[in-house]
């Protein structure tokens, strides 16, 4: 009885939070994929953790709902769409693990991929899951009723894997710098390319060329570099017009990207295609560093509709009025890069060819969901 | 198991929570928490006969209410509460806000809407929230026609900052810079300001009329003396956008002629000595920051927020819920559910609304067109702003026009640039509508217009005329003109170019000026103002008291009052009685009543004893003899004047022996050839002075 009373308010509370966050999202104020795939999912938690339901399709068409609405916000960021998609297809794995558990026979419907990435795959995921949900069957009925923890934790998991995301991609550095190396860099604001550099450092020594990215990144690039330049990393900041004429010498293009698409190809930030192709031209390899969150179910048929357009200001300045009268200035933040010239991902679960990601994508998410 | 946790987790919280949530309060209380004012209503008549029928904050600006704009801009400032004052339509804009976002539970701060109906300017609308006593701490005053992306922490930081060190910095005006031919500069109400280049304190404020050609400004010359980089700038972009104390609504009660924001009270404030309260402004150099103030500025804020100069303020943001717009290529906006015909062509700046249907062949260019239109074959459109649920008929043409809601264009009508065609206006076919008619179906007096000449046949509506306002006001036709959608670039260059060269010539001349006002100015060694004023004053009053043969009493008397009012030193009394004595006596002299000496010693015998009062010790002796020298360097015979002036002064015991002396060996009686020919007869009467001392000194 108490429950119900405190119910309404709890839901009250919710969707105002809910209100506040899309316009959060509206006004720019969340930003960045990591922060809104972070808020995301401990929106999610929320949601999750007051939500009822009798059945659990009823869960999932509120999930989506609620995702429709917040991609709605800002269209573009596709990593809040990841994560509902991950946490639909969190929930449904759970609903069909106790119907199996039910029925008694856990074979059929599991999906047929999961197991032969398992092989591979160094940081199985639903591993634990799978463990603990085996030992309670024995429960019997009851388990339908107490899904809600078993997703809440589902959750809880997703918010540390991107917790520390960045950290098992910095692991990898070793193998990926050389000593004496030269990297170029075009994404100056990605925190796992920072992470991944600064974390390399510690045993190897290199130097790293930093492109400045005019006109939406160059505070950022300068902040990069000086952190960089602190841990003792010989690091030079070179404009976007040099790029060309310095590739020769560089011995890879590391790339942080805003999204991972479903045919391997990217949407980073502006200027990292060129860039890309002129490492194609040297045959010089693209690594791209991202988490898995990042990376999309969507396929890019069309590309520019995925591609946010930003402030006009920061590529003329709003005081000349003469010009602003007569131009009409379009700022892309992002450029799509495609699969072909990127040579290697390195995620959190490791290293992957481009060619691959579909793979990932129909490990993580389920086809249903893909349209949300 | 599950439950329980969560209810200890949360019992845990709240046990915890008072102590952090009081501390958080306090902060908030004293740092975070921002009132802002909305002035909803512009006490102007510039978007009539739109605002007969709408307020200017609900006219739509890309499909979404101007207001909306605000309050985003309100949201991202971090203000926690926000006070709209309504005057013109309030139940319309209350309803609005009532039925908007805003006023939900997840709406960033409270709003409250205010009803000061009587208000019809600012001035009246701040005395009334000061009767009112709303505000309680420093507040942030626009108006509901602002289009801002400006991030506010650091504006707001500064303000505080220069709030903390000085009480009387009131206030802090928030300026975009542009270039001075900027479209989005209301063309109308530009204004020159003067700055301090270190401080950014607004040390003058001047409205520029672009018809008068104003070819100068005046400017105080205190202000040269306080402050050493002065910028005179005639190039932001003034959107109202003040960070105010609360002062400043009781400065408005105080002044009850005050009405505009600007050229009322700030003008007033910084030409007010009594007062001492500082105007700082903040010059913003990025970002964006507009206000919708004319047709012009309409049109401009409007091409700037589909060209992405406000982002995130875009249409694709879809600030209202049920918006639904997507970008494209070329800076296109479609909502969901258009209705587009294969053969028409949608050219770049472009939005289109939900439930629109545009026909074969028709050809739309950057302009804006609302929900559910219905736009019929081989139409054109430029640059257009056609509200929602208009009908355009097949094989019109519009350009550079405003068309409201529910308006119905006829057949191979023709709609010329500058026209306003107001809510449900019908044109019949084949009908053109002139650029400067303004065209309207409101019924202020109850009973139905037609104009069958504007409107044609068919058609329903009038051309609007604001016979009051012209009459009013001489400056409103040139507010019209400079207002309206379109305006001539081409008269208004030579009138902004010329301006701003005389602008900067004036500024030479106006040194230049200075410098001989310095120079003349030296009899009274000083340059104040106030002091100036005083002198005038002073020399007036002692005129008087010779012409109308008062009391000598009665005029020191006078001369101590107001030395006392104006704060003066003696020495600008001593000056002032001088000036005026001599004045007297050359007049004497040059009129022939009286020779020289006769003129003196009558004025002086009976005006002298004046300066007893005013001459105490031997430093004030010598300034005083320095001052007559001065003053008797301008007159005809100064130096007899001179003179005879000493012996007189020296005969009543004024002057003593031992000053003059000094005086005649100060370095300052000599310093340059006026002084020295006004003195050329003094050694002569010094030679007799010190004959009669040893004179004297042997008997």
């Amino acid at each position: 009885m108490l429950a119900a009373g405190a119910h309404t308010t709890k839901e009250k509370d919710l969707n105002a939070h809910i209100e506040a966050f899309v316009a959060q999202l509206k006004r720019r104020q969340i930003q960045g994929s990591y922060n809104v795939a972070l808020a995301t999912a401990q929106l999610l938690l929320r949601v999750v953790s007051a939500a009822r339901w009798t059945h659990i399709d009823q869960l999932v068409t509120q999930i989506k709902i609620l995702g429709k609405r917040l991609q709605g916000a800002q269209p573009r960021e596709l990593a809040c769409g990841n994560i509902i998609r991950r946490v639909l297809a969190l929930i449904r794995e759970e609903s069909e693990d106790t119907n199996d558990s039910e029925s008694g026979d856990g074979a059929v419907n599991s999906p047929l991929i999961t197991s032969m990435f398992s092989l591979l795959s160094t940081n199985d995921e639903y591993g634990p899951n799978r463990g603990s949900q085996s030992l309670i069957d024995g429960s019997g009925r009851s388990i339908k009723k107490d899904l809600k923890p078993y997703i809440i934790e589902g959750i809880q998991e997703l918010i540390d894997e991107l917790k520390n995301i960045d950290e098992s991609i910095a692991s990898m550095g070793v193998e990926m710098i050389h000593e004496n190396e030269t990297i170029l860099t075009p994404t100056p604001n990605s925190r796992t390319v920072l992470k991944f550099l600064l974390r390399t450092a510690q045993k190897r020594k290199f130097t790293v060329l930093v492109v400045e990215v005019f006109p939406n990144d160059v505070e950022k690039t300068h902040e990069f570099a000086l952190k960089l330049a602190e841990a003792g990393i010989e690091t030079t900041v070179i404009t976007d017009a040099m790029v060309y004429s310095i590739m020769g010498r560089v011995g890879k293009v590391i790339l942080g990207t805003h999204a991972v698409l479903a045919n391997g190809g990217l949407l980073a930030s502006a200027g990292a295609a060129m860039i890309s192709q002129c490492a194609n031209v040297h045959r010089t390899p693209v690594v791209v560093c991202t988490g898995l969150y990042k990376l999309s179910p969507m396929y890019p048929f069309d590309v520019e509709s995925l591609i946010e357009v930003g402030d006009t200001g920061k590529v003329l300045a709003f005081e000349d009025g003469s010009l602003v009268d007569k131009v009409n200035v379009v700022n892309p933040l992002y450029d799509y890069v495609p699969p072909e010239s990127v040579d290697l991902c390195i995620t959190n679960m490791g290293g992957y060819s481009p060619s691959f990601m579909y793979r990932l994508v129909l490990d993580h998410y389920r086809q249903e969901d893909v349209t949300l | 198991m599950g439950p329980k946790k969560t209810g200890q987790g949360n019992k845990t919280k709240v046990s915890k929570q008072p102590s952090q949530q009081n501390a958080t309060q306090e902060d908030t209380n004293q740092e975070e928490r921002l009132q802002a004012i909305v002035l909803s209503d512009s006490y102007q008549t510039r978007f009539q006969p739109l605002t007969l029928e709408t307020p200017r904050c609900l006219l739509p600006l890309c499909n979404t209410a101007l207001l909306e704009y605000t309050f985003e801009f309100l949201a991202l400032a971090g203000v926690s509460e926000v006070i709209v004052v309504c005057c013109a339509h309030a139940d319309q804009i209350k309803e609005y806000i009532a039925h908007s976002r805003w006023s939900n539970p997840s709406s960033p701060f409270t709003i409250e809407t205010v009803l000061s109906p009587e208000s019809v300017s600012v001035g009246d609308a701040m005395r009334d929230l000061d009767a009112k006593g709303l505000i309680t701490s420093d507040f942030l005053l626009v108006s509901g026609d602002i289009v801002c992306n400006v991030p506010f922490d650091k504006v707001l930081a500064a303000h505080r900052q220069r709030r903390a060190k000085d009480k009387n910095a009131i206030m802090t005006m928030v300026l975009r810079e542009a270039s001075p031919l900027h479209r989005t500069r209301a063309r109308a109400e530009s204004a020159i300001f003067v700055l301090d280049e270190q401080t950014n304190q607004c040390v003058h404020y001047e409205e520029v009329k672009t018809r008068k050609h104003m070819q100068q400004i005046s400017l105080d010359p205190e202000i040269f003396n306080k402050h050493t980089d002065l910028a005179i700038r005639n190039d932001f972009i003034d959107c109202h956008i003040d960070i105010c104390s609360p002062d400043v609504p009781a400065l408005f009660t105080e002044n009850f002629d005050y009405n505009h924001i600007r050229k009322d009270f700030v003008h007033g404030i910084l030409t007010s000595d009594l007062l001492g309260k500082t105007i700082f402004a903040h010059v913003v150099t990025d970002n964006y920051a507009a206000r919708v103030r004319s047709l012009q500025t309409y049109d401009a804020v409007s091409k700037d927020v589909i060209s992405r100069w406000t982002y995130p303020i875009t249409p694709d943001s879809n600030l209202l819920a049920d918006q639904t717009f997507q970008y494209q290529r070329g800076h296109i906006y479609k909502e969901e559910d258009i209705v587009l015909a294969r053969s028409c062509r949608i050219n770049s700046c472009t939005v289109i609304g939900a439930g629109t249907a545009v026909n074969d062949g028709t050809v739309i260019t950057g302009s804006v067109i609302g929900r559910r239109c219905k736009i019929g074959k081989n139409v054109s459109i430029q640059s257009a702003y056609i509200w929602d649920d208009v009908t355009i008929e097949d094989d019109a043409i519009i350009e550079s026009a405003i068309i409201a809601n529910g308006a119905v264009i006829g057949t191979s009508s023709r709609v010329a640039p500058g026209a306003i065609v107001s809510y449900n206006v019908k044109i019949d076919s084949n009908v053109t509508v002139d650029g400067n008619k303004r065209l309207t179906r409101y019924l202020g007096d109850g009973h139905k217009r037609v104009d069958k000449d504007a409107v044609g046949e068919h058609g329903d509506g009038y051309v609007y005329e604001d016979d009051s306002e012209a009459e009013e006001d001489d400056d409103y036709e040139e507010i019209v003109n400079s207002s309206g959608l379109v305006y001539n670039m081409a008269s208004l260059n030579a009138s902004d170019t010329s301006f701003s060269t005389t602008s900067a010539d004036q500024m030479h001349r106006k040194t230049r000026r200075r410098r001989v006002s310095t120079a003349s100015s030296n009899t009274m060694a000083s340059e104040d103002s106030d002091e100036d004023s005083f002198l005038r004053e002073a020399q007036a009053s002692v005129e008087r008291a010779i012409a109308e043969n008062h009391d000598l009493d009665i005029a020191a008397l006078e001369l101590s009052t107001l030395r006392m009012a104006k704060n003066a030193q003696f020495h600008d009394v001593r000056a002032a009685t001088i000036a005026a004595l001599i004045g007297r006596i050359s007049h004497l002299i040059n009129s022939n009543t009286l020779k020289a000496r006769a003129a003196v010693e009558s004025v002086l015998n009976q005006w002298g004893p004046l300066f007893r009062r005013q001459v105490f010790d031997q430093a004030d002796q010598i300034d005083f003899l320095l001052l007559v020298q001065r003053d008797c360097t301008r007159r005809m015979q100064g130096s007899t004047i001179l003179l005879h002036a000493i012996n007189c002064l020296y005969d009543q015991d004024i002057l003593e022996e031992e000053s003059i002396l000094k005086w005649w060996q100060a370095p300052q009686s000599k310093e340059d050839a006026d002084m020295v020919k006004v003195g050329e007869l003094v050694p002569r009467w010094l030679e007799w002075l010190t004959t009669a001392e040893e004179e004297s000194d042997s008997e």
